[in-house]
């Protein structure tokens, strides 16, 4: 009887002490950092992975570049194929290790795939268990793969300098999960920022220089349609209510010289209003900013100067948002700035009406602004005139 | 109207809690039964309102596009760059929940057969419905799409969990309210 207790015993610990059986080690698998998209001459997918590599000895010999920049190695691996995940088989068969995408941070998309549609590409990331929808997407203006290899002076890796630049938020910061909404969005519009390489110094290796964000990317219908430059994209931002770093600078009309200011706190209101078939709306904007620099003879102490400076802020800001207006909703006639969105919360049972012939229909919205600026501080000191 | 709709989904959930009746007659302490059982019944509902609530706000338009909002909001969770990944706790919760789950239905299958054939002991009958079971469990439904085709077939959409939700209640409710009535009016007539 008591044997076959122990017995019993034994068996329960054997099914109770299985919990490595598939466990996956660093030293198996590939992490996968960053990802380039291209599209080839033949309409094939070009995946191009950036891979962390964290021991810096081994490694060598394993296929594809590998550098010493920064301390540690990255590899970088293309596969091809008709789609991702024939391009990932064909990358897996030059790969000896198994690839994990959960660090995936970083997905570049060349503009030239990006002009065919991205939807269906990013379909496997967001079906695949693995890759987060924290994800940064960029457009990448030349080959995406060529994003990838370049080997940052300071930073880990290419991927790392763009996450860390999308972060900063001076342009465009799209994750996976917001272009996901923007693309089930009303207006069926999105904006993604876009990259370049800098050009790097002229003693300097080629690659050895880093991706940075100077356009955006305009989509319609998942599609790419056109670019506007980092000036614009701050006009946007501005009525996405996502502005986070602006500087302005403005010359007073009867000063001589120039005054610039930094922008502390900007809240931007979308009020839509619907006066029998037109379509109006009204942004609202309040702005709170610093002066860092004054280049006119104006005493910012006195407050007859300091309601002027504030006025002209706020006509400096409109010129920027009529400006972006007239090239997103006027030229481009993609609704980046969610117009749309705001008429289906504000009005929704006439939305359905209005939604029907959306797109003939933005362009006409007539806009008004409503921009209150204020100057907080004037710095700590002045220069002596 | 529209969330009344919307209700209706979760409504084939929260009928779950029907299977409360088959613990009922064991209890030891009935009175206290009524206050447990509220008590549960509350906290499902905010638990689900609550999942419901988090889901929409973390996601908005795009939940639907998720198999599963909750643990692709709990894969989004990501608080100073280092508490992430917390997708494995929840995955714990759901199979720890389901495995409960499982327990109190098996108990309630075999009670009841048992109780239906008359037969004076329901242990043998584990067994072989864990036997069966398992094997439903591999046959049923291999994927979404069939389970969801499986549901429109053997449960016709919402009536069986109106049947075993709303109706059998209903009627259960009715008939010891008649009892009652019975055997106050004969407990009236005998003090007469």
């Amino acid at each position: 009887m008591k044997g076959l207790k122990i017995i019993w015993f034994i068996g329960i610990f054997l099914f109770l002490l299985t919990g490595c059986w598939d466990r996956r080690e660093t030293n198996d698998l590939w992490v996968v950092t960053g990802v380039g998209l291209d599209q080839t001459e033949n309409g094939e997918i070009e995946l191009t992975v950036e891979i962390h590599s964290p021991n810096r000895d081994g490694g060598e010999g394993m296929g594809g570049e590998s550098n010493q920049a920064g301390g540690n190695k990255m590899i970088h691996q293309t596969g091809k194929g008709i789609s991702i995940p024939k391009a990932i088989e064909d990358l897996d068969t030059q790969l000896p290790r198994e690839i994990l995408w959960s660090h995936t941070k970083a997905i570049v998309i060349n503009k030239a795939l990006a002009e065919t549609g991205i939807r269906e590409e990013l379909d496997f990331f967001i079906r695949h268990p693995e890759p987060r929808l924290r994800s940064y997407v960029f457009i990448s203006k030349g080959s995406a793969k060529d994003i990838m290899a370049l080997l940052p002076p300071l930073e880990r890796s290419s991927s790392e300098v763009l996450i860390e630049l999308a972060k900063s938020e001076v342009l465009m910061k799209v994750t996976l999960f917001d272009l996901m909404e923007m693309l089930k969005g009303e207006s069926d519009a999105a904006i993604l920022p876009m990259v370049d390489k800098l050009p790097p110094e002229e003693e300097e290796q080629s690659l050895e220089t880093i991706a940075y964000i100077n356009h955006s990317a305009i989509l319609k219908n998942g599609k790419m349609v056109g670019s506007i430059d980092d000036r614009l994209t701050r006009g946007v931002l501005w009525f996405r209510d996502e502005i986070k770093e602006s500087t302005v600078t403005i010359q007073p009309e009867n000063a001589d010289g120039l005054i610039s200011m930094n922008l502390i706190k900007g809240t931007t209101k979308l009020i839509p209003e619907i006066d029998g078939n037109e379509l109006k709306m009204t942004i609202q904007i309040e702005t709170i900013d610093d002066v860092i620099q004054n280049k006119t003879d104006w005493d910012l102490n006195e407050i007859e100067i300091q309601r002027a400076l504030e006025k002209e802020l706020a006509k400096k800001i409109e010129i920027r948002l009529t400006d972006t207006l007239e090239i997103v909703q006027k030229e481009m006639e993609v609704d980046i700035i969610e117009f749309a969105e705001e008429f289906r919360r504000k009005h929704p049972e006439k939305w359905k009406d209005i939604k029907k012939n959306w797109e003939e229909r933005f362009p006409s919205v007539e806009v008004t602004f409503d921009i209150k600026a204020n100057v907080l501080r004037t710095g700590q000191g002045n220069v002596p005139w | 109207m529209p969330s009344i709709k919307g209700s209706v989904a979760l409504y084939t959930w929260f009928a779950q809690f029907g299977i409360i009746y088959f613990f009922l007659p064991y209890l030891t302490n009935r009175e206290k039964g009524m206050k447990s059982g509220s008590i549960s019944v509350l906290a499902v509902t905010i638990t689900l309102m609550l999942t419901n609530i988090i889901v929409i706000l973390v996601f908005g338009r795009v939940t639907e596009n998720f198999t599963a909002p909750l643990m692709s909001a709990t894969r989004y969770i990501s608080i100073a760059e280092f508490l992430s990944h917390l997708e494995a706790l929840v995955m714990a919760i759901w199979i720890a929940g389901t495995f409960i789950k499982i327990c109190v239905f098996y108990y309630a299958i075999v009670l009841g057969t048992a109780q239906w054939f008359n037969l004076s002991n329901y242990r043998s009958l584990v067994l072989p419905t864990g036997f069966l079971i398992g094997v439903f469990a591999m046959q049923a439904f291999l994927n979404s799409a069939e389970a969801s085709e499986h549901f429109q077939e053997v449960s016709h959409g919402l009536t069986d969990t109106l049947l075993y939700g709303l109706i059998i209640p209903m009627f259960l409710l009715l008939i010891t309210y008649i009892r009652k009535m019975k055997t106050f009016k004969q407990k009236g007539r005998g003090g007469k």
